[in-house]
């Protein structure tokens, strides 16, 4: 049947007109296979330094189900990579000491029999969980999970629906693709509705009920924005003169917003808009000595935020993780690198995924591996309870049988 | 790292750069961003070269991690890191000038579908790709591939009306 349908669709008006396309890329090729190896064997050795780490640090217990216990014996080294992440040794003076997290389990959020699944987050207080789930045969469609059970709620309507906060209240909100483009929800109690605003993006959303994200197109052609309720009306946030664009990124629980703004042709950095009504842009952090060019916030927890510096040497472009204090407007170096994104909680510690793709958990100076699921190597993490105990995420191997094995999972420590 | 395997990755990257650029520039709309995809689909390759004497076709392997990375905005920016001193090289680079074609109403419907269902379009009629094979490539089901093949198509339709409409005044 497959090929009797492409055929009819081969003679389609609308195919005939994309294939006039035209398809070779007009600038010259800048693939450099060279740094394909040279990045791959540095891929390579972390992955080899990760998997002896395991051996020689981690006892596997059996445990029921689907959980499997892992102890971990802290301390993890550090990166073997030259670059800024390598000399990020934290002030010892740097506020009290944050428990290193022990006893941790992972768990896979149940599916319905659905094998490819995952989260796209969680709120503060570690119950609930939001997600996608992938049936064979039908469409994929939004899911939340109420103290590791699915909940039976409408799905996000829309193409690539992602519900990317939700709060303590199991309020979830977040966005799908429709003809217009963008299109913000809210998933209030057993309802699904649309942002005011017309086309937006939303991102995050505290346990107050204020929600952030962007009007317009997200990440190139919107600006940062705010609804004080999920049924007000957006107001866009103020932005300073020479930046045309940007987005809201989160919102703290004292409605600080933290998000990226955009001068034109520019990859953006970090800006703060205060609880207070000011707002400000966030300094550069200063990485080997140089200052950075950007500083990329990837999440808020209380008086800290989380993210990347960016640094263009001319020569290269290197990233360091920092936890950027706003009390003090001083940055702390994180002791990994960390994948996006680098999530805290008010205990001080910090998820986020290394450069092999293992989840993590940033207790001070100590690099915490999460145990793995099944075996699975390579995690996306999405959210971490404010006590910082449960964490979520999802798989994202290639196995032969699987293009993209994709596991809805959290993570719970003491 | 034994010199035949890495002769053997040169061999299969070899005449295969071309035709992803290709398929990553339809995907993306940007030719930048479509090298920045070639780039991170051949390293992750590479990292994983050692270990593929268990896949039986490469390309229909490469085809997925190439639209996986498309698809991955989440990571986006993560893979960036790879780039490193890459990047101002490209900068320092000819710019070749942006042909008026680029702005084509083609190309403008296609940038306006959604990733998904812009991957199901391109991957099918652009590179030639059987329902089945962009099932596998995405990690979805045939009946889904169709039925984004068919939303898809009718969006690109209303689209290309109106831009027709548009032209006649």
């Amino acid at each position: 049947m497959t090929e009797e349908t492409r055929d009819m669709t081969d003679n389609d008006h609308a195919v005939r007109i994309l294939r006039t396309l035209p398809d070779q890329p007009p600038a010259p090729s800048t693939v450099d296979v060279a740094r394909t190896m040279t990045e791959g064997r540095r891929r390579r050795r972390m992955r080899r330094w990760a998997a002896g780490t395991a051996t020689a640090a981690v006892t596997v217990v059996a445990a029921a189900g689907a959980t499997v216990l892992m102890r971990e014996t802290p301390p993890a080294p550090a990166p073997p990579v030259a670059g800024p992440s390598t000399k990020a040794t934290p002030s010892p003076k740097a506020g009290p000491v944050v428990p290193v997290p022990t006893g941790c389990q992972v768990t896979k959020l149940p599916t319905s029999g659905v094998t490819k699944a995952l989260t796209t987050a969680g709120d503060p207080s570690g119950r609930y969980h939001a997600g996608r789930v992938y049936p064979d045969g039908a469409s994929v469609r939004t899911v939340i999970w109420d103290n590791g059970k699915l909940r039976p709620v409408p799905a996000m309507p829309g193409l690539d629906a992602s519900f990317e906060d939700i709060n303590s209240s199991g309020v979830a909100v977040g966005y799908s693709f429709d003809d217009a483009g963008e299109q913000a929800y809210v998933l209030q109690g057993t309802r699904v509705t649309r942002l005011a605003g017309g086309r937006a993006a939303a991102a995050a959303i505290n346990d107050a009920g204020v929600i952030v994200g962007t009007l317009g197109e997200s990440r190139s052609a919107g600006f940062p924005a705010r609804w004080s309720s999920p049924s007000a009306t957006p107001v866009k946030l103020p932005m300073p003169s020479g930046f045309t664009g940007g987005d809201a990124v989160a919102v703290g629980e004292d409605g600080t917003v933290v998000g990226r703004i955009y001068r034109p042709d520019t990859d953006g950095t970090g800006y703060l808009w205060l609880a207070d009504g000011t707002a400000r842009l966030m300094p550069m952090p200063t990485v080997d000595g140089a200052e950075a060019t950007a500083f990329w916030p990837e999440s808020i927890s209380g008086d800290g935020v989380f993210g990347r510096a960016v640094r263009d040497d001319g020569e290269a472009r290197t990233f360091a993780s920092y936890r950027y204090r706003i009390s003090t407007g001083k940055y702390e170096p994180l002791p990994a690198e960390l994948g996006p994104p680098a999530i805290g909680a008010t205990n001080g510690r910090v998820l986020g995924t290394t450069n092999d793709n293992a989840a993590v958990m940033i207790a001070g100076t100590e690099v915490v591996k999460l145990p793995k699921y099944q075996g699975l190597k390579e995690y996306v993490v999405t959210s971490l309870s404010a006590d910082g105990k449960v964490a979520s995420g999802y798989s994202t191997d290639t196995t032969p049988e699987e293009a993209v094995a994709n596991r809805p999972l959290t993570w719970t420590c003491r | 790292m034994p010199d035949g395997s890495d002769s053997e990755y040169l061999a299969f990257v070899d005449g295969r750069i071309a035709g992803l650029r290709r398929a990553a520039y339809l995907l993306c709309g940007d030719s930048h961003a479509a090298d920045d995809i070639v780039q991170e689909t051949l390293t992750k390759l590479y990292t994983r070269w050692s270990r593929m004497g268990h896949v039986e076709n490469l390309d229909a392997y490469v085809n997925t991690v190439l639209v996986r990375v498309f698809l991955d905005e989440r990571r986006r920016g993560w893979w960036r890191v790879a780039l490193l001193d890459w990047l101002p090289e490209r900068a320092a680079a000819p710019q070749a000038p942006v042909p008026v074609e680029e702005q084509s109403f083609v190309r403008t419907a296609l940038m306006a579908l959604a990733p998904r269902q812009r991957a199901v379009v391109v991957l099918r009629f652009l590179c030639d790709q059987p329902v089945k094979d962009v099932a596998q490539y995405l990690g979805v089901s045939e009946g889904t591939v169709k039925s984004q093949t068919s939303l898809a198509l009718d969006r690109l339709r209303q689209l290309f009306d109106a831009a027709t409409v548009q032209d006649r005044r």
